[in-house]
Formats: structure tokens, C-alpha cells, sequence
């Protein structure tokens, strides 16, 4: 091995003859107090709320309180490395995120940085931290699905593009998985997934970022890390560093993202700490007053963006994003304006198309640990009045084999009905309801008392229900077999099959229909309904299959 | 004497105004600054005053007739009643940033500016004239020099105007090369380039 001297010393050469050294001003102060992740900084009277400034050492701080004298700033990184009387500087600039197309598939800690050692990131874009959620005018309502692939959820509990879903449990009950399950069933889509981990064990982290890789999410999924042995700020700033990448992909290429943040408890207690070091007054739990716009502010975020559509000519070039007439029409009201311009500038000539860069999503699916099952704490209240509807796993359910263990009698989604597909709509509608009805009646069928016929008949559909919705972790389930195993539940086609066997005899069913009778599953494809005919073509096939796989034993 | 608050800083600005007029109204700025700059050096070069000072284990009035009997008559009137006023409201152990306040305040009436300069051998008469020229001219202030010999910075100088700094040093200039090379490098490595044969 042999280094080219000439050409490092050519490179040397032509960097000293270009390099501009002019004046340096800057506007500097001095720590004065530093610890557990906080400085006191003396001086910087001209520097704004939120500015990120610059420490001797090249550690960078975020301003968060603005008093006479000083300034309180969390340190983002290293705290370790200042020192009282350490100098300093204004940016002059707010926090920014690296984003794009190269962060997909990157470990990446709060600021950007990559963690994985698959070398820099290189790419060209910045979003800020910090932005203020788009407005009524600049979304849409919430209509499309975004399938979890997770039975109990997708029937019951639908999400919709651009909602804000909470997972709530405590610990061990399967918070995670539901939100990973999610995020791998986004496989062969268009959803650029983003997972913040705050606060959580390296180790689990990397679990985490394994199973992503193992079953080939990582190719469309960015994983946003502040582990527990990160500094607080770090912590307190990674949803919003999370967020900010999926922005990118969702106000510049109009995409559907998903982004996860696991946990928000976790959060709130890292900004708890940095608040109380700031010795801003505590309040409930020791939270601090603006804990509330903490969450609120990053979950304001997630939305399903307007459409924006244009009048072009006729067979004008795709990457025409102007209108003829200069205007661009938002949102749903848009639709009938564009439509009744169009027609007033000639229909004949003109066209009617949207922006391709519109109309993105961001769905959060925001994590919250509860202690003791414990949902009307401070941090889970907050967090459960701020979201769309929220997913409850219990322990009990959980250790008794339910998993999912979603309670649905307290689980909803507020939004998602209107973004389920019809077909699911018209065959899970009464399946809360009922599977609520089915625990209270197991509660009073385990008293021992008889059962008239009908009861018991309820009985067993609703513990053949409870069988059919457990499902194993990392196997999501396409939405046309999810409607096809929660058809034969509800029609109860299962009522006949021995408890122990309804997983074994969905699977099997499921297998003939896929490859028996494929026109059903494009049929279901096709037009997202479920007609009258087809439920009874269904009830047939279901019927002859259990027949077959009755005689098979 | 121990740091000072924000709050501490805000009292001690009251008191240091109120001192400043009453100067002010009696011409006597300038000395009434030397004898608080006096004193103040005193009382940290004798850790036994200081405690005396601020010490609450010392009754007040006791500590009232001492500073009659040690300072009235050898200190100006005003200085003698700021220290009994600081006294008779618990605020000794403010005397220092009162004497800070109105310095500033002492400054902002003559038109002058606090500036450091740090420079990695110490500036020759030659070299400080020019600069206090340039200082007065970029301020449109008098400045009040401090020179501060820092050899970390290899050559130039550094100029801090209250939160301003103005870095014309050699070790900035190292420092920006290193920079731009580590930048390049970056690039270059993710771009694959080859320095070995």
C-alpha cells in the first residue's frame, strides 16, 4: 500500500489557497453553572428562545430560558466536557434536523447523526425541529385506512392516514409490538415509517432495529434513538426530530408516513427533569405547567394534508405544477371550485389535476406506559384527551393468552370508522359491542349457574371471537383475509369448531380461499364492499371448507 | 463574596442607582468609585471582614456601631451610610454587586466601554495606541482596557465587547482549516475517493 503524497499534498495546498479567513464576531457568554444536562449561561442578552447556541468544546445547547442576567440552556450531548467559564456562542439559527431519502434505513440519535456505523449521512435537506402544525384550511378529513394488519385493531380499533392513535398499557403488555406489527405490515406500500425510541434500553433498541431488518421494514423506515444513558434534552427533543423526518416526506413528496413514538411517558419525564433544573415551578406530579403543549404541539402535527389541485391544458407535461388561471384550489371546498373553474375557462380544453406533492399524511402512534394500569395519571389523560382514540392493553388479558391483549370495551377510534373499508365496516360493526357484552357474560357464567341454550350459544361465539383475534406477533394479516377470518366469526361458521382449533382451521380456510377461489379476494380488492351476493358466495365456500376440513379431522 | 442571583443583581442595581444620584448631586463620582473600589478589595483580601460583613450569627446593631467606629470619619459620608443602609436591611452580602452596578452605571454616564482584549504575547505601547484608536472609533466609546496574555491563540487577537467577539487569532483560522479539511475528507470517503495506490 503506497499513499499518493502528491495529491494530499495538492488537496492541502488548494484548501489553504481558497480558504476564506475573515473576521469572526460573535455574539458569546459564559457558563457560570453546569449540571445534569443544564448550563447557566451568563451573558447572550440578545439570543431568542429555542436558539441553539455553541459550547467551547463544539457541543450544541438549546435556549430554554430567557432571564435578566442569564440564560438557561439544555445541553444537547456531552455535559461532561463544560466547564464554568466556558465561552458560549449564538447561531443565530433554531434546531434542524438532517432529512430525505438517505435517512431511510439509518439509526440515527436525535440531531441526525448516524449511530448504525453505516458511514455519514449525506443529504442536502434540513427541517426545522420546531414547526407549527398546518391549520383547518391546510388538511383534509381523515378517510383512508392505514391497515396495522393486527385482526382486534383493524376491525375494531381502525386508524386512519393522518390520525393520531395512543397505545396504552402497562408495562410488558405488548405496547411495541402492535406499533412494530404496524410498521412491518407498511411492507410492499408507500408509507415512510419513522420509530422514536426514548428512553429505552440500548439493548431494546437494537432488538428493535433487528427485527425491522429481519423482516425487510428498514428498506422504508427510519429509527430515531435517545436511549436512556442519552442526556434529557436529547430525549425531550427526539419526537420532534422524528417528526421533522417524516415531515419531509410528507410536505415535499406528499407521501403517507407513519411515525411512532415510544414512549411519551418517557419524554415527559426527561422534560420533567430538565424543567425542574431549570427551576421552572412544578405543578401536578411534579410535571411542569406547559407539559400539556409538550405533547399537544408534537401531535398538532400529524395530519392528512389538503390536496392542492390546478387547471392545466389538456395533455399538458406531468411536471406541470402551475394552473392556468394562476390559482390552486385546497382541500375538499377546492374540489367543486377547481371543477366549476375548469368548466368557466372551457371543460373541452382543460383539466382538472392535483399536485402530486400534496395531500401527504402523518399518522402518530404515540406509546404511553401507564404504572398499575393507572389511566387517569396525569401524563396517560393528557395524552389520551390530545389523540384520536386509544388502544388499551391490559396485563390481565395479556397473561391469560389474549394477544393483542386490547381491551376493546375502553379502546376507540375516534376517526378511523370513516377511513375503514366498507367491507370491514359492515362485517366487524357490532364486533366491539358484542365482544364487550361476551366479557360481562363470562363474568357471570364463571359463577356456575345453568345457562339457558341462547346464552351459551353467545358463550361460544364469543370465546371463538376471542380465539380468532389472537394473533402471533410479526405476522400481520392482509386486509382481505382479515375479512374473511372476521366474517366466519361474526356469521358464526366457527361455532362449530372446538375452541383449541380456530387458529389451525382459519389458517387452513384462508389458504383454500386464497387458492381455491382467488376471484373473492379480487373481487373484495376490487371494489372494498361486501355485497350481498358475495357474503353469501363467502357463507357457501366457508361452509363446503368446513366440511372438508371436519372430515380431515 | 458569594455569587449573585438575578434577583440579587436586580436589588443591588436599585441601591447602586440611588448611591450614583446622590454622587451625581454632590460631584463626587470618581472618588466616591475609588473609595467603593477600595473597600471592596479590602474586604476580599480579608476573609475575617467579609465574614463580619456578612455573617448572620452577627447581631446587626453591634455590627452597626463597628462600622460606625471603623469607618466614619475615614470614608466619605456616603460610602460610611451606604454600608449602614445595606446593613440595617440584611443586604451586606450584596456590597460587591452593588459596587459592580454602579461601576456600569459610573460607565454608561461617561460614555465608556469595558473591553478585553486577549492577545498571545502582551501588547506593546506601540500596538495598544492603534488599538484603543480602532476601539473608540468601532464603540464610539471610551475604553476602559483590560489585556488579557493567552498564548493558546498562537498570534492575532481577540476582542470582547460586552456579549461581542471579535476573533481575529491565528488558532481561529487553524481551527476553520481543520474544518474544511475534515469536510472534504467526509466527502471524499463517502465518495469513495482513494489516497492509497
Amino acid at each position: 500500500m503506497k499513499f499518493r503524497v502528491d495529491e494530499i499534498s495538492s488537496v492541502i495546498q488548494e484548501e489553504i489557497q481558497q480558504y476564506q479567513s475573515g473576521v469572526d464576531v460573535a455574539e458569546v457568554g459564559r457558563v457560570i453553572a453546569v449540571g445534569d444536562g443544564i448550563a447557566r449561561v451568563y451573558g447572550l442578552s440578545n439570543c431568542a428562545a429555542a436558539e441553539l447556541v455553541e459550547f467551547s468544546n463544539g457541543e450544541l445547547g438549546q435556549v430554554l430560558n430567557l432571564e435578566e442576567n442569564s440564560v438557561g440552556v439544555a445541553i444537547l450531548g456531552d455535559y461532561l466536557g463544560i466547564r464554568e467559564g466556558d465561552e458560549v456562542k449564538r447561531t443565530g439559527r433554531q434546531i434542524s434536523v438532517p432529512v430525505g431519502e438517505a435517512m431511510i434505513g439509518r439509526v440515527v440519535d436525535p440531531m441526525g447523526r448516524p449511530l448504525d456505523g453505516q458511514g455519514v449521512i449525506e443529504t442536502p435537506h434540513l427541517r426545522p425541529l420546531e414547526i407549527i402544525a398546518p391549520g383547518i384550511a391546510g388538511r383534509q378529513p381523515v378517510t383512508e385506512p392505514l391497515q396495522t394488519g393486527i385482526k382486534a385493531v383493524d376491525s375494531m380499533i381502525p386508524i386512519g392516514r393522518g390520525q393520531r392513535e395512543l397505545i396504552i398499557g402497562d408495562r410488558k403488555t405488548g405496547k411495541t409490538a402492535i406499533a412494530l406489527d404496524t410498521i412491518i405490515n407498511q411492507k410492499g406500500g408507500d408509507v415512510i415509517c419513522v420509530y422514536v425510541a426514548i428512553g429505552q434500553k440500548e439493548s431494546t433498541v437494537a432488538t428493535v432495529v433487528e427485527t425491522l431488518r429481519a423482516h425487510g421494514a428498514m428498506d422504508y423506515t427510519i429509527v430515531v434513538t435517545a436511549s436512556s444513558s442519552t442526556p434529557a434534552p436529547l430525549q425531550y427533543i427526539a419526537p420532534y426530530a422524528g417528526c421533522a423526518m417524516a415531515e419531509y416526506f410528507m410536505y415535499e413528496h406528499g407521501l403517507p408516513t407513519l411515525c411512532v413514538y415510544d414512549d411519551l411517558s418517557k419524554q415527559a419525564a426527561a422534560y420533567r427533569q430538565m424543567s425542574l433544573l431549570l427551576r421552572r415551578p412544578p405543578g401536578r406530579e411534579a410535571y411542569p405547567g406547559d407539559v400539556f403543549y409538550l405533547h399537544s404541539r408534537l401531535l398538532e402535527r400529524s395530519c392528512k394534508l389538503a390536496e392542492r389541485r390546478f387547471i392545466v391544458k389538456k395533455g399538458a407535461p406531468e411536471s406541470t405544477n402551475e394552473g392556468v388561471d394562476g390559482k390552486s384550489y385546497l382541500g375538499v371546498p377546492g374540489v367543486h371550485e377547481s371543477e366549476a373553474a375548469a368548466k368557466k375557462i372551457g371543460a373541452d380544453a382543460h383539466e382538472v389535476r392535483v399536485d402530486q406533492a400534496s395531500g401527504g399524511s402523518l399518522t402518530a402512534l404515540p406509546i404511553i406506559e401507564t404504572l398499575e394500569g393507572e389511566v387517569s395519571a396525569y401524563i396517560p389523560t393528557n395524552v389520551i384527551s390530545i389523540t384520536d382514540g386509544q388502544i388499551y392493553l391490559e396485563p390481565n388479558l395479556f397473561f391469560a393468552g389474549v394477544r393483542p391483549a386490547v381491551n376493546v370495551g375502553i379502546s376507540v377510534s375516534r376517526v378511523g370508522g370513516n377511513a375503514q373499508r366498507k367491507a370491514m365496516k359492515k362485517i366487524a360493526g357490532s364486533l366491539r359491542l358484542d365482544l364487550a357484552a361476551f366479557r360481562e357474560l363470562e363474568a357471570f357464567a364463571q359463577l356456575g349457574t345453568d345457562l339457558d341454550t341462547a346464552t351459551q350459544k353467545q358463550l361460544d361465539r364469543g370465546y371463538r371471537m376471542v380465539e380468532l383475534l389472537k394473533q402471533p406477533q410479526f405476522q400481520p394479516y392482509n386486509i382481505n383475509d382479515q375479512i374473511l377470518s372476521i366474517f366466519a366469526g361474526t356469521q358464526g361458521l366457527l361455532d362449530s369448531i372446538p375452541r383449541d382449533k380456530v387458529l389451525d382451521f382459519e389458517k387452513a380456510m384462508l389458504k383454500h380461499m386464497n387458492n381455491e377461489h382467488p376471484e373473492i379476494v379480487e373481487e373484495l380488492d376490487k371494489t372494498g364492499k361486501l355485497s350481498d351476493e358475495l357474503a353469501e358466495k363467502i357463507k357457501t365456500l366457508i361452509t363446503n371448507f368446513k366440511q372438508t376440513y371436519s372430515a380431515k379431522g | 463574596m458569594h455569587p449573585v442571583d438575578d434577583i440579587g443583581i436586580a436589588i443591588a442595581d436599585v441601591y447602586a442607582k440611588a448611591v450614583y444620584k446622590l454622587a451625581s448631586d454632590a460631584g463626587t463620582t470618581a472618588p466616591t468609585l475609588e473609595e467603593l473600589s477600595g473597600l471592596i478589595a479590602y474586604v476580599n483580601s480579608t476573609p475575617e471582614f467579609e465574614s463580619f460583613l456578612v455573617s448572620v450569627t452577627v447581631d446587626s446593631d453591634r455590627r452597626r456601631a463597628t462600622i460606625e467606629k471603623a469607618m466614619r470619619g475615614k470614608a466619605s459620608d456616603l460610602l460610611v451610610n451606604l454600608v449602614q443602609t445595606l446593613n440595617a436591611k440584611s443586604r451586606l452580602c450584596l456590597l460587591e454587586q452593588v459596587y459592580v452596578q454602579y461601576r456600569l452605571a459610573n460607565e454608561v454616564a461617561q460614555n465608556q466601554a469595558e473591553i478585553t482584549v486577549a492577545t498571545a504575547v502582551p501588547l506593546s505601547a506601540d500596538q495598544r495606541g492603534p488599538l484603543l484608536e480602532a476601539l473608540r472609533k468601532y464603540t464610539g466609546q471610551e475604553p476602559i482596557l483590560t489585556e488579557r496574555v493567552d498564548d493558546s491563540l498562537i498570534g492575532g487577537l481577540v476582542v470582547y465587547i460586552d456579549d461581542q467577539k471579535i476573533d481575529f487569532s491565528v488558532s481561529r483560522a487553524l481551527g476553520g482549516y481543520r474544518e474544511s479539511f475534515l469536510r472534504r475528507a467526509s466527502q471524499e470517503i463517502h465518495g469513495k475517493k482513494q489516497y492509497v495506490q
